[in-house]
Parts: structure tokens; sequence; C-alpha cells
């Protein structure tokens, strides 16, 4: 039993550890008071169940339209493909419960969004430079 | 009469929809979204007329049009709008779909008021959208379409939230109350589809509006979700009056024939005693209840549904019936069942493949055997994504029953010894 348990463990380490090992970083406007998010907590900004920050500020999602860092975030953590992330949100617009979130065009963009706009919650490639935006680990 | 072929019309529509829209995007007008759908139906069956005229003949049977604008201030108050216009065989309507503001407080809790979508089970409050399914079509009887005018909103305020439930999952939960729509004239395919015998009803009224819950449950396994959902709507009423010989048949013209013999030829349509006067029922107790479960893992996704409709302690008022010896008043109850699994297999970026079975039943043992009273719909679909934006989708139904066509408004054939027919759907829909 004590086998088992100890195989559990390391098996909850290893899938732990490729969430923190992945090639896209979240990041959020400068005046957003977080300082680290749960991985359960950017699941519910991604799907729209969340949306205010602790301050009660009204979170604004940006995605990206595509690419190696846009699939990690949605495959990674909502458990969905981008195909099943974009008709989630088409239903969740046709059926009155949310607004589609800022598509961004690319990386620049998105950085760019999220630094200015308050409120804003985005994410790029791990390697991406995010200046003016504020780097939030999710732990 | 088949007024409603017109393959190459449905032709052009997929060939101007699809080619001529491949760019298409949401639009942003003003701070306000606007985004939409097109979708253009046909439809082929052999043995009966389904959704429109659609026996031997490929018809261009339904089109739908959803036009929706949303704004959200900063603040966070979000205001939204739809519009659904659709033609459903020959019957056209245009209705406000939603219109509601919504505040989320926190995670936890938020409020939606105005008209609202109907949360029931996996897939009513998205019953019309086309783009976000393999499938034309969901099962006839658990999401029927000509239901759907009293089916997919009403008129309130609903509370919604998501709490988390630690390493449990967490719990989607909706809990709303309000009035629904009064649905009157006797062309609206539920009236139509209601009025199969004796009674022909051209208004239905919801005096206790309606009441309900939602409640899912996000299981700590990635994307496998549970659910219930329960809707009541109190204290409904029909009203109508009795049919003219013309639109009678079976057991119901052997009894105005009775009239005729015994008062005179036409004295059921002309006498003033019977054709055109009142029927009601009154104090109905609807109670819809749908135990869901839906689990997407990778390209598959597996769901299943469990729905008991319940009609309870209405009274049925048709004086004319006392003229002939039979209660004028008489209590009215009916349970009906329905079921049905579905697999869906996103086999590429652009294809889609998808199965169920679905099954219904006027008699909740099953044991009914009058084809009148049940269905068993094997559907087959493959849909093929042409753009990001337009989507194109068949459809192949082996059904054994008729109960979709009650409540359809179509036709039952006279002859039921053979239960079997099929359906083919072609679709297409264009978003933005």
């Amino acid at each position: 039993m004590k086998r088992f348990s100890t195989l559990l463990l390391l098996a909850s380490a290893l899938v732990a550890g490729t969430a923190r090992g992945a090639d896209f970083k979240f990041i959020v406007h400068p005046d957003v008071t977080v300082s680290a998010l749960s991985k359960d907590d950017a699941k519910n900004i991604l799907l729209g169940n969340k949306g205010r920050w602790g301050n009660g500020t009204a979170i604004k999602l940006a995605v990206l339209a595509g690419g190696p860092a846009h699939e990690a975030v949605i495959t990674e953590i909502t458990a969905r493909s981008p195909d099943q992330f974009d008709k989630y949100w088409k239903k969740q617009v046709f059926t009155g419960k949310g607004v589609m979130p800022e598509s961004m065009p690319d990386e620049a963009a998105m950085i760019a969004y999220v630094a200015k706009t308050p409120g804003a919650f985005g994410y790029v490639s791990a390697a991406a430079r995010t200046d003016g935006a504020k780097v939030v680990p999710v732990q | 009469m088949k007024k409603n072929h017109h393959p190459a019309v449905f032709a052009a529509l997929v060939a101007g929809s699809c080619f001529g829209v491949l760019t298409s995007r949401a639009t942003d007008v003003g701070g306000l979204a606007i985004h939409g759908t097109v979708s253009a139906t046909a439809s082929s069956s052999d043995n009966v007329s389904y959704l429109g005229d659609t026996k031997d003949t490929l018809s261009l049977n339904i089109v739908d049009l959803i036009l929706n604008g949303t704004h959200r201030f900063d603040n966070g108050l979000r205001v939204g709008a739809q519009i659904y216009a659709f033609k459903l065989g020959d019957y056209r309507n245009v209705t406000l779909d939603f219109a509601n503001l919504d505040y989320s407080f926190n995670q936890s809790i938020g409020v939606r008021l105005g008209r609202n979508k109907l949360p029931h089970g996996l897939y009513n409050d998205s019953q019309d959208l086309d783009a976000i399914r393999t499938f034309a079509s969901l099962p006839f009887s658990f999401y029927p379409r000509s239901l759907r005018a009293i089916d997919a909103a009403f008129d309130g305020v609903s509370l919604y939230g998501t709490l988390g439930l630690s390493r449990a999952g967490s719990l989607d939960y909706q809990i709303y109350a309000g009035a629904k729509e009064a649905i009157s004239g006797s062309d609206n395919p539920l009236l139509r589809g209601l009025s199969g015998g004796l009674p022909k009803f051209d208004h239905w009224t919801f005096d206790q509006g309606v009441q309900g819950a939602a409640i899912f449950w996000n299981l700590p396994v990635d994307s496998l979700k549970i659910g219930y959902s329960v809707q009541r709507l109190p204290q409904t009423h029909l009203s109508g009056a009795l049919g003219t010989t013309a639109t009678l048949s079976g057991g119901d013209l052997a009894l105005t024939q009775m009239v005729d013999s015994m008062l005179g030829a036409g004295a059921w349509d002309y006498s003033g005693m019977f054709a055109g006067t009142p029927v009601d029922i009154t104090g109905m107790d609807i109670l819809f209840r749908t135990l869901s479960a839906e689990y997407t893992s990778g390209r598959w996704v597996i769901a299943a549904e469990y729905k008991l409709l319940d009609e309870l302690h209405g009274t049925n008022t048709i004086p004319a019936l006392g003229l002939l010896g039979e209660p004028a008043v008489s209590s009215y109850s009916n349970s009906l069942e329905y079921y049905y699994g579905m697999v869906t297999y996103q086999a590429t970026d652009e294809v889609g493949l998808g199965y169920y079975y679905a099954q219904n039943s006027d008699d909740r043992k099953g044991s009914s055997t009058n084809p009148n009273n049940y269905s068993k719909d094997h559907c087959v679909a493959i849909s093929y994504n042409l753009s990001k934006w337009c989507i194109l989708k068949a459809e192949y139904h082996f059904l054994d029953g008729f109960t979709p066509l009650g409540l359809s408004g179509d036709a039952k054939p006279a002859n039921t010894r053979d239960s079997k027919w099929h359906y083919l759907v072609l679709k297409t829909t264009v978003s933005f």
C-alpha cells in the first residue's frame, strides 16, 4: 500500500512538473495585484467562470488566434482542444452567458493589449519579452 | 403539393454562404460585439413528411438566422440581445431569443435579468447553435424542434455561479424563475402538433410561469460532467375549439358521423353545438426532469441523457361532449420518457463523425406497440469544416415510430403497419 502511495505521489509530481514546465507564461496588466495563480484560477478565467480579480476589477480576457503557446495553454489548462475551446466560447456568446475574449493576432499584440488594458489577462510563449506587462506564475 | 422543393436553392445557399464569406468574422461596432449565424437545411424522407414537405423529395425545409449583440462595460456589467428568425416547414417567425443584463459579483454568484435562455440538460440553451456540434439535428424527440417556441427562453431572473469543491471538482449551477411567453395561432407547429385529435388548440398560456434549476458537477476527471435539471410549469392552460369534419380522422371522425346520423347530415359542423365550440385543458402541472452526462477526451465527446416529462392534474373541459353523454369535464395526466446516447469523433481538423441512438415512449414501461406512441432513432452524421466560419453536414436517420411527427404538427400515417422510415438531412451553417 505504501509503495502504491509513493507511486501515486511520483506520478502526481510528474504531471505537475509538466504543467509548470510548459512553453507559455501568463501575463496581466501591471496594476493587477495578484502575484500568482492556481491552475484552477487560470482555467476559470479562460472559461469565463472567474470574471473579477480579488479587488473587484473586471478581468479582460485576451486569447491568441493560434500558435504553439495558444495550443499549449488551451490544452494544458482548460483540458480542451483549441477547436473545442472556440466552440465553448461560441456557446457562451450565443446563449447570453459571455462576451467573446479579445482575439490577438500575435504575441506582440497580446503584450501591447495587456500592458495598456486595466484588468487584462493573457498569455505568451515562455521566451517572449513582456515589456509593460506583468508575468504571473501558475502554482 | 411540393412547395418547399428547392434543392437548387439549397445548393446556391451552400455555395454563396460558404465561398462568399470565408473571411467573415465578428464585427465590433462602438464596443458592441456583433455575432451571427445563418443555417440552411434540406431534408428528405420516404414514408412520411417531417418538419416540412419532405416526403419523396429534397426540401429546403428549415432556415435559421441568429443575430447577436453584446457589450461589456468596464465594471463587468454585460448587456446582450439576440434575434432569432426561422422558417420551419411553411411556418415563419422572428423572435427575441434573449435580451438580458448580466452581472457577476464573484465566481460563486452572478445574476441575469431579462429574457434568458432556459438551461435544461446539456443542450437546451444551445440547440440552435449548429456551429458547435457535428450533428445537424439533436435527437428529435429529446430536443423537439417545434417545442423550441416555449423551451428556448423565459422572462425573469437567473442566479448562477461556479462553486469550487476542492479535490471533488466544481459545481456549476443555475436557478431561475419567471414567465414563458404565451403561444397563439393555429399555424404554430407546436399547437398544430398538439391538435392531432378532436381539439384544435390555438392558445397556450403559462399562468404561474416557470421555475427550475440546472446543476452540473465537473468531476476531478478532466472534462467529465454530470448534471441534473428540473423545470416546472405549474397551472398551464391550453384552449381551442373542436375541429370540423374536414380536420378530423380515425375515431374522431366516427364520432362526427354518429352525431350526423343522430341529428342530421352536417349537424357536427353547422349546428353550433359541436365544431367550433370551446375546448380547454386547465390546471396542468408540467414537470421536466433530466439526468445528463458528458465526457470529452481528446477528439472524442460522449454524451447521454435521460428525461422524464410528467403532465399532471390537468382538467379537460369539453362542453359539447356533455351533449353526447360523455363527461364534459375529465381529469388528465400523462408521463413520457426520453433518452439517448451520443458519440462524436473529430477525425481531422475538418472532418467530424457522429452517431446517436435516441428512444422515447409515451408509456414509461416501454410496452407500447403503437408506433404513434414511440420512436427509435439511429442517426449517423458527418460534418466538414470548410473554414473556421463555415460547416457542411450530412446526416441519415433510420427511424421506427412516429412520435416526432405529433410534436411537429406533421401528419401521422393512416396506415401504421409499416412503422419504419428514413430521413436524410443536409445542412450548412455560416457563423461570424
